[in-house]
């Protein structure tokens, strides 16, 4: 069992190994039912390989958007309040620090969480297909086979567009996951995954009108 | 061959919402094909079909006139004019019909409609997941069917066609259906005698079907018992009472118990008792409460059984060439087709009663389909079947996947493997916690004695905590996955490895401090929303799981 942490670290500098999604326990081996896919584990997986930084930026800027709206919000109804019912001086001054904390909060929120966000955030494409683990505090660990890959989208915003920044957005079958987003790569990287997507999707196809026709 | 793979290259150039996958990736199709309509010959639908699409329009335009008509004559005028559309819209049907038209190609059939904005749409036949039938008493009285051409792009049915009689659907169904073994060679079996359908094509059914399920009338009590179709039933006329009246249940209880307490007081009248009652003690006022009850009970479990034999009536599913067909159904007939390929999870349920009896009822997922009523896009293949043929149902719904291990008894010889060992405590503690907080609640509030309701509860969910936490699990079969779960009502749901679509492994904090995590599973099977998961796996046991299956989804082709 190679756990995430042996893997290849990111390219990204500066980057940490993203954290195992639980903690490795490989001394107690009560899966050799699964050697299967371990063994798929030493075939071509792709190296894990971290958001493009520049998402954090962005995130940020997201977020101080965010803290604008919110903040100005919250602001307007704290004044509202005040004017309205025009306490004394304590009240005002109790008004204005609540509206201070919360905005301090938002945005201590705004700048770093992005940067921990980055950090639990990889994705790694290989011979499997696409894998993406993100979270903090809820870990998840998605895998998108290859040949089940419907079809790709290459979405940018516009504070991603100016940071060169895209969305891959990868359609399957699947219900609950008919679209898996991977925010936060660099645009040409973005173009290059989903060419390499499309190349199988396009294998894919004519293997099984191949399969098709001989009956199967 | 070469036309075809464009379907799947095409979503490149016309990136499109994941529920438009399946008429984009058509468009492939036919760009490459190129059909040539001219050459085709154009069919149009049963002539009894202008009937079936005047009769809703003209019904909703006149009803509501009716009430104007008889009781208010000074805008009686008005209400005659309006049927001066009347003719109009009569027109505009049939201009509509005759503009409906359908040609079967070597590869897709081509619907054209509409008269001032033209519509054509192509659906190539491999998209075609079933051609399902509907039969309403009157349709049966034109002997025709409402045919709904089902593919996977979800939501709604490709294509209703309205109507079409016997002969015109062998004909679709000889184009769309066995398309695929004809391409096999398997023409020798493909004679004129494909009459699939409705009660009076029984006889044709059985040349080169294998019949699998039929159900008596002793199984269609079982079905119905388990439905508790009844308890629904009243619920909804409960809630529509409610609609009308705020008051209604409330009032309509009260009123019950009233009365019940009136004849039990004789106040009401002591004759409304039978003689040996006497005088009313408590208990045989509680012994009287309870009779009335199961009385309830019974009542609303016969119209269960009811219902069933109204739905299930003369239920058969047949195998031919690789299709299931499922035809059921008293007043509104239906037929639902399933080819084998097109199975992405299996469902094997077993309540209490079936538990008792030893039987299973077993249904499949498939991709797309109607999502609107409770059946649809999770067809049956046996709403009620003994232990003993599962198996062998199993076997001829996913082929070599280890299903004789799968019947309730043997569970035993297959490696079911369990959830983490905290799994329990975990599920234990967090509802204790919750009914205890109710249970203080409500000593607080209404009397301390209702803390003792907790006491049958607590017990009640420890021993139904236990009994799920005990099934549920996962096996590794050949080349399927089975999870099973249920504390009373046991379900085994059956994924081939390639049907899966995605893996997800998630861990909330709670999970990561007792480390556990969630294995979820999803698949194109039509129910929304409804992943399979895992919940409380061993954090490493779900990890290699995860791994596991997305290595051999990866070695799989899902096919449509």
């Amino acid at each position: 069992m190679d756990a995430p942490s042996a893997e290849p670290a990111p390219t990204a500098p500066h980057a940490h190994a993203p954290p195992p999604i639980v903690d490795d326990r490989s001394d107690r081996d009560r899966v050799n039912h699964h050697d299967d896919g371990d063994r798929a584990d030493h075939h071509d997986d792709g190296e894990v390989r971290a958001l493009d930084p520049r998402i954090i930026i962005v995130e940020r800027l997201a977020g101080g958007i965010r803290l604008l709206i919110y903040g100005g919000a919250l602001f307007l109804a704290v004044g509202i309040a005040l004017l309205v019912q025009r306490p004394g001086i304590a009240g005002v001054a109790a008004g204005a620090g609540f509206w201070l904390l919360i905005a301090l909060l938002l945005g201590a929120k705004a700048v770093f969480w992005p940067v921990i966000r980055w950090r639990h955030a990889s994705y790694r494409f290989g011979a499997r297909g696409l894998q993406i683990r993100r979270g903090v505090l809820f870990r998840h660990q998605i895998a998108v086979p290859r040949s089940r890959v419907q079809h790709t989208d290459v979405v940018q915003g516009p504070i991603e567009r100016s940071y060169g920044l895209a969305t891959l957005v990868v359609h399957t079958a699947g219900m609950l996951h008919a679209a898996v987003h991977l925010p936060g790569l660099a645009h040409e990287d973005a173009l290059g995954l989903r060419d390499q997507l499309l190349d199988d999707a396009g294998r894919d196809a004519r293997g099984r009108d191949g399969a098709d026709d001989d009956g199967v | 061959m070469a036309s075809e793979s464009g379907a799947s290259a095409e979503p490149a150039a016309a990136p499109v919402h994941p529920v438009d996958a399946g008429p984009a990736a058509d468009r492939g199709d036919v760009l490459d094909e190129s059909i040539d309509l001219s050459q085709l010959e154009a069919r149009r639908l049963h002539p009894s079909s202008l009937f079936f699409r005047l009769g809703p329009t003209l019904r909703s335009m006149v009803l509501p006139m009716l009430p104007i008509l008889l009781f208010s004559p000074a805008s009686r005028t008005q209400a005659l004019l309006f049927f001066g559309l009347v003719p109009i819209v009569v027109i505009l049907h049939v201009v509509g019909y005759l503009a409906y038209r359908y040609h079967l190609g070597p590869r897709q059939m081509v619907i054209r409609h509409g008269v001032l904005t033209r519509n054509e749409r192509h659906i190539p036949y491999r998209r075609i997941q079933n051609i399902d039938l509907r039969q309403n008493p009157l349709h049966r009285l034109f002997k025709v069917y409402e045919a709904r051409l089902e593919t996977a792009s979800g939501g709604k049915p490709e294509a209703v066609m309205t109507v079409l009689d016997q002969t015109a659907i062998d004909e679709l169904r000889a184009h769309a259906l066995p398309a695929r073994s004809t391409a096999d060679g398997d023409v020798a079996n493909d004679d004129g005698s494909d009459r699939p359908l409705g009660a009076h094509a029984a006889a044709d059914d059985e040349a080169d079907a294998t019949r699998l399920v039929t159900l008596g009338p002793i199984d269609l009590v079982w079905v119905g018992l388990v439905s508790r179709r009844g308890f629904v039933l009243a619920a909804a006329l409960l809630g529509l009472l409610s609609q009308f009246d705020a008051n209604a249940p409330e009032e309509m209880a009260e009123a019950a118990i009233r009365d019940g307490m009136e004849a039990l007081n004789g106040a009401g009248g002591v004759a409304a008792l039978p003689a040996w009652l006497g005088d009313p003690h408590p208990v045989t006022i509680g012994l009287l409460a309870a009779l009335a009850g199961v009385a309830v009970i019974a009542l609303l479990q016969l119209v269960s059984i009811l219902w069933a034999f109204i739905t299930f009536h003369g239920f058969r599913l047949i195998e031919r060439r690789d299709a299931f067909r499922a035809t059921y159904g008293l007043i509104n007939r239906i037929t639902a087709t399933v080819p084998r390929r097109r199975i992405q999870v299996v469902n094997l349920s077993r309540p209490l009663l079936f538990r008792w009896l030893r039987r299973c009822a077993v249904r499949v997922e498939t991709a797309g389909g109607d999502q609107d009523g409770p059946d649809s896009g999770r067809p049956w293949l046996a709403p009620t079947l003994p232990d003993d043929r599962v198996p062998d149902l199993l076997e001829r719904a996913l082929p070599a996947m280890l299903p004789a291990a799968l019947s309730d008894d043997a569970a035993d010889a297959i490696d079911w493997r369990p959830l983490a060992p905290g799994a329990r405590g975990r599920l234990l503690r967090l509802r204790t916690a919750l009914v205890l907080v109710v249970a203080g609640g409500a000593a607080l509030l209404l009397h301390a004695a209702a803390a003792l309701v907790a006491l049958p509860l607590l017990m009640l969910l420890f021993v139904s905590v236990s009994r799920h936490v005990a099934y549920t699990g996962y096996a590794l079969l050949d080349d399927a996955i089975a999870i099973r779960r249920g504390a009373w009502r046991r379900r085994i749901d059956i994924v081939p490895y390639s049907k899966l679509q995605v893996v997800e492994c998630a861990a909330s904090p709670f999970d990561r401090r007792l480390s556990m995590a969630t294995v979820r599973i999803d698949t194109a099977g039509a129910v929304q929303r409804r992943t399979l998961g895992l919940r409380f796996l061993d954090a490493e046991d779900a990890r290699a799981l995860y791994r596991h299956l997305d290595a051999v989804a990866g070695r799989t082709t899902f096919r449509w």
